[in-house]
């Protein structure tokens, strides 16, 4: 894949600068923030929603939305915190209508890493075991049934926590609530989940 | 301290959100309370379980779909709030003066000259074919252009028969290019779907050949006056489908749908229909979808909807793309019907029938097209000859559209040969004529015809290259003469016309084997 020209030209600039540049009617800069944000949106919505393909279409939509409202954006405020909270309200609205007509949460095999829990760290061997294949299995089934079971908010709260590693602050800017809340949303969507585990009999 | 005060914290105390002060004292309460050690170890194992899931990795496709909706949406146009922005995905109204960006390409590219654009979309479709076609590995130059990436999107995974579809669709918008410039209209043609793609091409650091040439069409394009442009557009167009029907030749033996698309690029549309619908209603998506191009090209707008909605249902991303541009033509065609009827009724000038003519073509109505370009030119007064001429062309492509090969190829016959059609008209209608007569497997005609283009001057150096390249590909296909054939794209090439003389270098490679 070749280097992008959006890329090589901006790549030691801050976000809020390039939504500046962009502003200014430079479109390479654009291209640079979609470059950044584009693994990260995606893979929010595909946890906040488990159905990566849904995810795809609206990290789009947050993008495009992003494009065209980029002259609003107040750049006193991060630029991520309010990409973040575009994709969280479509996110919002989707869970909001599969709340009427309900899908499954899913988490694609192929996005299943065996990290740390298969994996023999002396040998690197990787599921050679069999019944670490199975518990693996059982593993990912049982973290798809937790993380269904959160309330959107929880689990909202948890990903932005866990995989995509902001800060309470952060996380109640997105959400639109307090860092209070958002802590003790992350504690309890974790104990809530550890439950289900042990429940299922995988913790 | 009490533990569920603690407890409450542990969370905050794996993310590091502590101040030091309250961390040392959760370090000390941790040290004697193994209740809140265990808290500690459950949302450790929690998080060991999440860290299972990795996500995903962004594909290429993502970023190029998106790039190609990017293209759509004006910038300056929202920044000075002047003109109207729309929202829906394939269309988008531009000022009518381009809008300025950094990057003389991306303004050029998404402001105006189509077709152009198009020209050069079909380019690359035909170097992309040929290097297939010759069976052998893309030539490195060509595999990392931009432009063939742009191309690759377009037409799915890189399969002959995915390059087929793309080339369909070049065609299409190369046909569609015409009437929106024509038209003068702000609406936006299918071909911002190809132009768009090409846009995507901007934000690549290679400047490579490809895109230095696409410049120089775009540059040479610009330069023309409209009605260059667009035959430009159109030729281009044609030769598409020339050379995706010989694509579909050498795959129709194993493939049903290249086998049912070869009817359609040979004019037998009911056929071809009949095939696509065959295929569609086993399931095959890309089938669905060549079935509501083909029902659109045959002015069959509800038809057209339905098998694109169901295109659009079942299909990748690249499908769907496809779908939906072409819902959005369907939607345009309903309206220019609504259009056209009141003008028709009460045309009398030649003026009015070209505006009724090519309200039909945006209509997909080419049957009723063809007819109102000849009464536009039998409006016309005896001075207007150039006029009278470019509509009678336009009355032979809407004959070719509507599966008339032969009737087109006459129509466009008497424009090369008559002596007061504008020069570079006449030429250009000789092109058409060679294609549809080799799309008709008339090879000895066509070569006939190629032989004189190239014996006078076109005074244009891409339509001189094109003449050359259709002879030589004749040469090659129809006549098996190899001899002749390097003769004829050797001079395509030495004419430097870009990824056309690419393309003929590849095909002279492929007749060394």
């Amino acid at each position: 894949m070749p280097k992008r020209s959006g890329a090589g030209k901006y790549t030691s600039l801050p976000d809020e600068t390039l939504v500046e540049i962009f502003n200014r009617g430079t479109r390479d800069a654009f291209v640079e923030l979609v470059e950044r944000y584009q693994g990260r949106i995606i893979n929010f919505i595909y946890r906040a929603l488990g159905d990566f393909e849904r995810s795809e279409e609206l990290a789009q939509e947050s993008f495009l939305r992003a494009f065209r409202k980029a002259d609003s954006f107040d750049s006193r405020y991060r630029f991520s915190t309010w990409l973040y909270t575009i994709a969280r309200n479509l996110a919002s609205n989707e869970l909001r209508d599969r709340s009427r007509r309900p899908a499954p949460y899913t988490i694609d095999d192929e996005d299943w890493a065996t990290a740390g829990l298969a994996v023999d760290s002396a040998t690197g061997a990787r599921d050679s075991d069999p019944e670490r294949v199975l518990l693996n299995k059982e593993m990912k089934q049982s973290l798809e049934k937790a993380l269904c079971a959160l309330s959107d908010e929880h689990r909202m709260a948890l990903i932005l926590k866990e995989y995509d590693g902001l800060t309470y602050g952060e996380i109640a800017d997105i959400l639109d609530t307090s860092a209070g809340t958002v802590k003790s949303w992350v504690f309890r969507a974790k104990r809530e989940i550890f439950k289900i585990l042990k429940t299922m009999g995988v913790a | 301290m009490a533990c569920q005060e603690i407890q409450e914290d542990l969370q905050a105390y794996l993310d590091g959100e502590l101040t030091p002060v309250r961390r040392a004292a959760i370090e000390s309460h941790l040290g004697e309370c193994s209740d809140c050690r265990g808290i500690l170890a459950e949302l450790r194992t929690v998080s060991k379980v999440l860290s299972g899931w990795s996500g995903r990795s962004v594909d290429d496709g993502f970023e190029k779909s998106l790039q190609t909706r990017l293209a759509f949406e004006p910038t300056e146009a929202k920044r000075n709030k002047t003109a109207p922005v729309r929202a829906a995905r394939f269309a988008g109204s531009l000022p009518a003066t381009g809008p300025v960006y950094e990057g003389g390409f991306l303004r050029w590219i998404t402001g105006g000259w189509r077709p152009a654009a198009v020209a050069a979309a079909v380019l690359i479709a035909i170097t992309v074919y040929f290097a297939r076609e010759a069976g052998a590995p893309l030539p490195k130059r060509v595999a990392t252009t931009p432009k063939t990436d742009a191309l690759g999107a377009l037409s799915g995974a890189g399969t002959a028969g995915e390059i087929a579809d793309g080339i369909v669709f070049a065609e299409l918008v190369g046909k569609r290019a015409i009437a929106a410039v024509e038209l003068d209209s702000p609406r936006v043609a299918l071909s911002d779907v190809v132009t768009a793609f090409l846009a995507t091409a901007e934000t690549e650091t290679d400047k490579s050949v490809g895109k230095r040439l696409i410049n120089l069409l775009a540059g040479n394009a610009h330069m023309q006056p409209a009605a260059r442009r667009v035959t430009v557009a159109g030729l281009f167009g044609a030769g598409a489908g020339l050379f995706g029907r010989e694509l579909h030749a050498a795959e129709a033996a194993a493939d049903p749908l290249a086998a049912a698309r070869q009817f359609e690029s040979a004019g037998r549309l009911r056929e071809a229909q009949l095939r696509y619908r065959a295929l569609a209603s086993g399931g095959a998506v890309r089938a669905e979808l060549a079935l509501g191009s083909l029902n659109l090209r045959m002015g069959d707008l509800d038809g057209a909807e339905a098998a694109l909605a169901a295109a659009a249902a079942g299909g990748d991303i690249v499908v769907k793309t496809a779908a939906d541009g072409l819902m959005v033509e369907i939607a345009d065609a309903r309206k220019a019907r609504q259009e056209v009827a009141p003008l028709r009724a009460t045309a009398v000038s030649a003026a009015d029938w070209q505006r009724v003519a090519l309200l039909e073509v945006q209509a997909y109505d080419y049957r009723s097209a063809a007819n109102s370009f000849m009464k536009a030119a039998g409006a016309a007064s005896e001075d207007q000859i150039e006029f009278v001429q470019s509509v009678r062309f336009r009355s032979a492509w809407c004959q070719k559209e509507t599966g008339q090969i032969s009737t087109g190829v006459y129509g466009f016959k008497g424009i090369a040969e008559d002596s007061r059609s504008p020069a570079t008209l006449g030429y250009a209608a000789g092109i058409e004529q060679a294609v549809g007569l080799a799309r008709a497997g008339d090879y000895a005609e066509s070569i006939a015809v190629c032989k004189m283009l190239v014996k006078r001057p076109a005074g244009d150096p891409v339509m001189e290259a094109m003449a050359y390249f259709q002879k030589g590909f004749v040469e090659l296909r129809g006549l098996e003469d190899k001899a002749a054939a390097a003769e004829s794209l050797g001079r395509v090439s030495a004419a430097g016309q870009g990824n056309l003389s690419y393309a003929a270098l590849i095909l002279l490679q492929s007749s060394g084997k």
